[in-house]
């Protein structure tokens, strides 16, 4: 049968062989189970804004199931993090801990840099009910059990990532937020050492432990609330969304 | 009057003359020369705060802040001071502050964190630097 190449009609034939021919199984694609099979199809022609997009075949290809799930999947580590100093045992991912997590991992802003991380999955923290941590020289996140438990996991990713983010911020803005938030040093002219003295309404308690804890709680809030945490922290609100939401 | 005048417009430009070198790098000067409270004061302005035989900077667009803290003994000579700074600025003062530091680093974990900080000394120059991890900064303090 000779095929004239300059007919349309034939080239649309063609294309049909085509997509038939290499979507057998023979050259079928084969994804990943973080990765949803597309199949091979002939796109119609259809308008665009300011032209129009001619038929054409889409070869037949593997998307992500969870926005981002090619880049994070490659993040999630197995073994325990080298010279770690806490009595905790480290453990494997296993497969529905990792589709959580991913999930959530595809609901945060991109200004949350989860991109950046590892994560590493340990059995219990030495302190008690404690869901994450986050190891910073490595920039990794250490979820526990107890996280998968946690009704709103988001925000302790955020809260963990608030962290990370914290050692990027500049001196001014690490100045300003210490300002804004109501943190005042002292020096003690006796014992010629400096004190710092937290803000007198903190917005957690574990806020007192350091001006980073409590960037990283309003960064939670910021995150979960943030309309709440406009009406509550105007001025914070002011200087996260400046920051944070680039 | 006049003279008080003059003495101010000379104390405030003195602060700018200073921007040019890191403040440190002024500090670690002063300390060499034994300098007098009016020399320390001579170059950085009128501070935040005074009191007995101690003087702090705080920068003047956040008061929650504290840049520097200098202490004099009784002949009002330069005794001890501290500057307060985050890690990259640390590492940049130990690499212009000409001295063999001797270092420790350890890890430190609170409930969210784990981080490895380090403490150091300059024996020679009688510096010291340590992590405050409430403020989240090094303290470096010369000491005699």
């Amino acid at each position: 049968m000779k095929i004239d190449l300059g007919d349309m009609r034939s080239s649309k034939l063609v294309a049909m062989i085509g997509i038939l021919f290499f979507s057998s199984p023979l050259f079928a694609v084969e994804c990943q189970w973080w990765q949803i099979h597309v199949d091979g199809s002939t796109i119609p022609r259809h308008p665009r804004k300011d032209h129009t997009v001619r038929h054409h075949p889409r070869k037949e290809h593997c998307r992500e199931r969870w926005k981002g799930a090619d880049t994070y999947i490659k993040k999630f580590r197995n073994e325990p993090i080298k010279g770690w100093p806490h009595k905790e045992k480290f453990k494997a991912w296993t497969r529905a801990e990792t589709e959580a997590l991913l999930q959530i991992l595809s609901t945060l802003p991109a200004w949350v840099e989860t991109d950046q991380y590892q994560f590493f999955r340990a059995a219990k923290s030495d302190i008690k009910d404690n869901p994450a941590r986050s190891e910073l020289i490595h920039k990794s996140i250490i979820l526990y059990d107890s996280f998968f438990i946690e009704k709103n996991k988001s925000r302790i990713i955020v809260h963990e990532s608030a962290h990370h983010l914290y050692q990027r911020l500049g001196q001014t803005d690490k100045d300003t937020f210490k300002n804004l938030s109501g943190w005042f040093p002292r020096v003690d002219f006796q014992t010629r050492n400096v004190f710092e003295h937290p803000p007198v309404k903190l917005i957690k308690p574990d806020s007192s432990i350091s001006i980073e804890e409590d960037f990283t709680n309003h960064v939670e809030e910021f995150f979960n609330s943030p309309s709440g945490y406009q009406k509550s922290h105007p001025q914070l609100h002011t200087f996260f969304i400046g920051r944070l939401s680039k | 009057m006049k003279f008080a005048f003059m003495f101010f417009i000379f104390v405030a430009c003195a602060q700018v003359s200073t921007k040019a070198q890191e403040r440190y790098e002024v500090m670690d000067r002063l300390w060499g020369k034994r300098a007098t409270k009016a020399e320390v004061l001579t170059k950085f302005g009128i501070p935040s705060e005074q009191e007995s035989q101690g003087i702090v900077y705080r920068p003047s667009q956040h008061r929650g802040s504290i840049v520097s803290a200098h202490f004099f003994d009784k002949n009002n000579t330069l005794e001890e001071q501290f500057i307060l700074m985050h890690e990259n600025e640390l590492q940049k003062l130990k690499g212009q502050l000409k001295c063999a530091w001797e270092i420790q680093k350890k890890v430190l974990s609170t409930p969210h964190t784990v981080r490895t900080v380090e403490s150091g000394r300059c024996l020679s120059r009688n510096i010291s630097y340590d992590f405050l991890p409430t403020s989240v900064l090094y303290e470096v303090r010369w000491k005699r």
